[in-house]
């Protein structure tokens, strides 16, 4: 049997885990560490360096070294390491594929499995590109867990005969996730989970910089904003206080030489106290609230009814964090759960229960729920754009649905079947995930022919739409892989046969050819993309967007 | 003698009986099983049917497992049905509807309630099996007829009444609805789905003080620990209250303060309906714009507040403006009731219908307030000069080939439009009955046939429906033989 190690993929580090014994294990890596910062560079002869020695020359070389890649995780962003440009997904699998090199040694077998942790709220792009990055550093990746239910797994499996209901409230570097789960008797039961994938620690850093460098300005009159060298130092210095103000009242910020006004060296020296640093970021962590609401509100559990809140991610560490938490829930957390390990360790125990290693029927065992609401487009009344909503989110899954809708012309033989994901009622701020067609339709009056809609979600993120005439039996079927929805590419070349071309062949020049001294950029060649796709479709309004979009774009 | 079956409450399928035995039966628990039990079956279930190994039949338990603590949750909700005593068949036709309920296959349930009700001589059951079913079919008419009959058997049966009062509102019959809606509320029908309903029913009749008196019942029906669940309701009710405030101006205060605390308690939560809340707040800006006040302001200042900027940027704010305006002016004591019936034709959406129907009813909406214009001009011409100042955004709305014809015609060709008008407006007339014109000028009515008469030059008569037979069901609802209702002597 293949070994399969957990791996938590974080913003800020990365940890690994293995099931050995009974209990998950943490992975040392070459330096003999449990923690790696996610942090990859090139060392003076150009090598590829990953973890603490890319760390350690963060400072003195900017420009070959890059952190907290897992934010650009899912955009079209580009980092640049040295004279090449690489895409996040790269990155990510710089890391990973350091990780598989230190856990293959570690456990003394060449480890090509594995499950990767990522935040609840990562949308399916984000997921599909970390599994991309599994792939690329040489993972068959068995699974992607979400950060929280790791975390639950993993205090779940000291907690075994505990009933109670557990929120899990995870404030990592870059997002925030919220879960609630009923643990009863060893199972663990995800009941709903939400999150805002905005919003983490290196916002408070942001807060703080803002301020550190509004108050430069006011006594030194001097904008360093633009000081790259100054900003770096500012930065540091900034997470430092933040560090330093979980367990103390106050911080001193004290830069010397900064940067120079006339040769003179102006230093930066300002105490932060802790209320200081409360003020600032007060909004950011009530922003939390809505997704506390949410989750409560798809459970249908209140606040009175939780037993256990988990603190995980080292954001919780804000004593701020706690305090708001306290006092809106009611409840003092606990940090049963050491923040930094969880998530691995809850990893690697869903790769243990995937192996066989840990038997369901008599030890740990979870069920999940789907993220997002999934429908398919309708029409009500005069709004041929309504979301009819098949399986609601946070629905445990695995999960079958299904919903009868009638013709809606007099002899329509056909429908179109789009399936959507998103919580708008309308499928135009939606994302939709794939369509099918169901011919044979027996021509009737509009409404006296029913067709059946089911959607079989199962948990690893495979949704099955089937379509059925109910009168006849026919039926057409489509697989929609959950974890690779990346919008398939139709073949748009065909798009001067559009009628709306001549008005639109002028800015498809300019910016094809302002693309062939640009070729790194993907937003214009993205932009482009749905430009004739638009076109092609008869959009006129969109594609007039888009031609504004391009514009603004290539100037 | 009578069985026990559930009902859960407001919303969708009705989960009763078998299903329910099943379900039991599923989880292998006894029917009396506390929520403890079924929680503890479940969770040793899927410790061996997990996900991973076993989906299909985890997904079985789950369901089973969902259906039964839902149901606890509410064991309030119950009626009891008149069921043949021992007697397996019967049993057996009811199960299956159940099934087919939950399969929603209306059309097949409807069916078998049928024979059910011809078997055992209309007996409750299955009466209250094929109205049901017959709803959910979007056959409202059996509908009615059933629920009239269960009315009548059993006066005692409140649940009966408000389901009628809601078939006849979702048939069209609005007069009998209202009459309905009241008998049931004074009967003391407290559901909050039917409470929205008649006060809506109330608003479009006038009648404000009943409607504010229904909605502020709402209110206090929802206990405190369950406003988190009727979350879109309350949205509703508030945004009907502030409605009615703008018709008849009674004191609001308290309702202001009920809202502000309603929305302390739901937090952020009130955003998951966000059309409602958009609703809501377009109607307290326009009443704080009315009444002013602090508390009014320090309200709309809240509700702003959940409405995020891009959703508010993507509303079209030309269609608030209309919509303000449009309140406003239905508001305005200035205006005759005609105007303001015009107005609402026009400029309101009516969620009567569905699909093709939806629109035959707005034309025959607006061909009713045409015609009843035609028939007040020149009256009316300074009413409407008024309206095109005082609420431009209202005028501009509504199409210009109206204010054409009324301002650019002449008497005869009024008259020629009018008449014109009339062949259709009386298709849709006996189709939808509601409507104000021939109401006002009986008259017309009599005049209908000749009119259809006179328009063909060959002088042939031409049927535009149907003809009915002396024994079908009368089309006006009644529910009695066309030859014993309105086909009387003919």
């Amino acid at each position: 049997m293949d070994t399969i190690i957990g791996i938590d993929l974080g913003t800020a580090t990365t940890e690994a885990a293995v099931y050995q014994d009974g209990k998950p294990v943490l992975i040392l890596n070459f330096d003999g560490k449990e923690i790696t910062p996610s942090v990859v560079g090139l060392d003076d002869t150009g090598n590829i360096i990953v973890g603490e020695k890319a760390e350690t020359q963060l400072l003195l070389a900017p420009d070959r070294t890059v952190c907290e890649v897992k934010r650009m995780i899912g955009t079209n962003g580009q980092v640049e390491l040295g004279k090449r440009r690489y895409s996040p997904v790269e990155i990510s699998s710089m890391i990973l594929s350091y990780v598989r090199n230190y856990a293959s040694n570690f456990i003394n077998e060449d480890i090509s499995r594995a499950v990767i942790s990522v935040p609840a709220y990562f949308d399916e792009l984000q997921r599909q590109e970390t599994l991309e990055a599994g792939r690329m550093a040489g993972f068959m990746v068995d699974r992607i867990i979400n950060e929280p239910t790791a975390a639950a797994l993993s205090y779940g499996l000291e907690h075994m005969d505990e009933e109670s209901y557990v929120l899990v409230y995870d404030l990592g570097g870059g997002t925030f996730d919220v879960t609630l789960l009923e643990m009863f008797e060893g199972v663990l039961e995800v009941k709903a989970s939400s999150g805002d994938n905005k919003l983490g620690g290196k916002d408070f850093d942001q807060q703080l910089i803002q301020y550190l460098t509004k108050r430069f300005q006011e006594q030194h009159g001097m904008d360093i904003t633009d000081d790259m060298s100054a900003m770096v130092r500012v930065r540091d210095e900034a997470m430092r206080c933040k560090i330093a103000l979980s367990t103390q009242e106050e911080y001193h910020v004290l830069l010397p030489v900064l940067t120079t006004k006339n040769q003179i060296p102006l230093a930066m020296d300002e105490i932060i106290t802790r209320s200081i640093f409360e003020g600032l970021i007060q909004d950011l962590v009530e922003r939390t609230h809505r997704p506390i609401d949410i989750v409560f509100s798809d459970s249908g559990l209140s606040k009175e009814q939780i037993d256990k809140i988990l603190l995980v991610g080292g954001s919780t560490r804000v004593p701020l964090v706690r305090k708001n938490l306290e006092e809106y829930l009611g409840k003092a957390p606990v940090a049963a759960v050491d923040p930094d390990y969880a998530v691995a360790q809850g990893a690697a125990i869903q790769a243990a229960i995937i192996s066989g290693q840990i038997d369901e029927s008599s030890e740990i065992m979870m069920t999940d729920v789907n993220p997002y609401t999934l429908g398919v487009r309708t029409i009500r009344g005069d709004d041929d754009d309504y979301m009819s909503v098949i399986i609601p989110r946070n629905k445990t899954i695995p999960t079958t649905k299904k919903q009868r809708y009638y013709t809606s012309w007099d002899y329509q033989t056909e429908a179109i079947v789009e399936v959507y994901q998103g919580e708008s009622s309308s499928v135009r701020y939606n994302h939709c995930i794939g369509k099918f067609t169901l011919k044979g339709i027996p021509a009737k009056a509009a409404g006296k022919e029913e067709i059946e809609v089911s959607f079989s979600y199962n948990q690893n993120g495979m949704l099955q739409v089937t379509g059925t005439i109910v009168s006849t039996g026919a039926e057409a079927v489509i697989d929609i892989d959950m974890l690779n929805t990346k919008e398939k590419r139709e073949d748009v070349s065909d798009w001067k046969s559009s009628e709306l071309a001549g008005e639109f062949r002028t800015i498809i020049r300019r910016a094809e050819k302002w693309l062939k001294n640009h070729k790194e950029d993907k937003n214009v060649e993205e932009l482009l993309y749905q430009l004739k796709k638009a076109i092609l479709e008869d959009d006129d309004w969109q594609a007039n967007m888009i031609e504004q979009e391009i514009e603004d774009y290539i100037g | 003698m009578a069985g026990k079956y559930d009902r859960t409450g407001d919303r969708g399928l009705h989960r009763v009986g078998i299903l329910m035995r099943k379900d039991y039966e599923i989880l292998g628990i006894d029917e009396n099983a506390d929520e403890k039990t079924i929680k503890r079956a479940y969770f040793k279930l899927i410790r061996t049917y997990s996900p991973e190994k076993a989906p299909e039949r985890f997904q079985e338990i789950r369901a089973a497992y969902e259906r039964l603590t839902e149901e606890k949750k509410q064991p309030e909700n119950g009626i009891v049905l008149e069921f043949p005593k021992d007697d397996v068949v019967a049993k057996n036709m009811f199960d299956n509807i159940q099934v087919l309920m939950h399969e929603m296959d209306y059309n097949k349930a409807v069916e078998i309630a049928k024979q059910g009700m011809q078997r055992y001589n209309e007996i409750e059951c299955f009466l209250y099996m094929f109205a049901r079913c017959s709803i959910l079919n979007n056959k409202s008419g059996n509908a009615v007829k059933a629920y009239e009959k269960l009315v009548k058997q059993f006066p005692d049966k409140i649940y009966y009444k408000m389901e009628l009062a809601k078939a006849y509102l979702m048939r069209g019959y609005n007069r009998k609805a209202f009459d309905m809606f009241q008998t049931a509320y004074t009967e003391g029908c407290r559901e909050i789905l039917f409470l929205l309903e008649y006060a809506t029913c109330c608003v479009d009749r006038g009648e404000y003080i009943t409607g504010q008196n229904v909605l502020m019942n709402l209110l206090d029906a929802i206990p405190p620990e369950k406003v988190n669940s009727y979350i879109p309701e309350l949205i509703e009710a508030y945004d009907g209250l502030f409605s009615i405030f703008m018709y008849s101006r009674y004191p609001i205060e308290d309702v202001i303060d009920r809202c502000t605390a309603f929305l302390d308690k739901v937090g952020s939560r009130v955003q998951e309906p966000m059309e409602l809340l958009l609703d809501l707040y377009a109607v307290t800006s326009i009443v704080s714009k009315v009444s002013g006040g602090q508390a009014i302001n320090n309200l709309v200042t809240r509700l702003g507040e959940q409405v995020p900027y891009d959703v508010i940027k993507n509303t079209d704010m030309g269609w608030m403006k209309e919509q303000i305006e449009t309140e406003q002016m239905l508001a305005d004591e200035r205006f005759s009731p005609l105007t303001k019936y015009t107005v609402q034709a026009y400029m309101e959406y009516d969620y009567k219908y569905y699909g093709e129907e939806q629109k035959d009813y707005e034309t025959f909406l607006e061909m009713d307030a045409t015609l009843w214009q035609i028939e007040e001009w020149p009256k009316q011409r300074k009413e409407l000069e008024l309206l095109k100042n005082l609420y431009p955004n209202v005028y501009e709305g509504m199409p210009k080939e109206l204010w054409d014809i009324l301002f650019t015609s002449s008497r005869e060709q009024l008259i020629a439009i009018r008449n014109h008008v009339i062949i259709d407006y009386s298709r849709l007339e006996r189709k939808f009955q509601n409507g104000r014109y021939f109401e006002m000028y009986p008259e017309r009515r009599s005049n209908m046939e000749q009119v259809l008469w006179d328009s063909l030059e060959s002088g042939t008569f031409v049927r535009e429906n149907k003809k009915i037979g002396r024994n079908e069901p009368c089309p006006c609802g009644s529910g009695k033989k066309y030859k014993n209702c309105c086909g009387k002597g003919v």
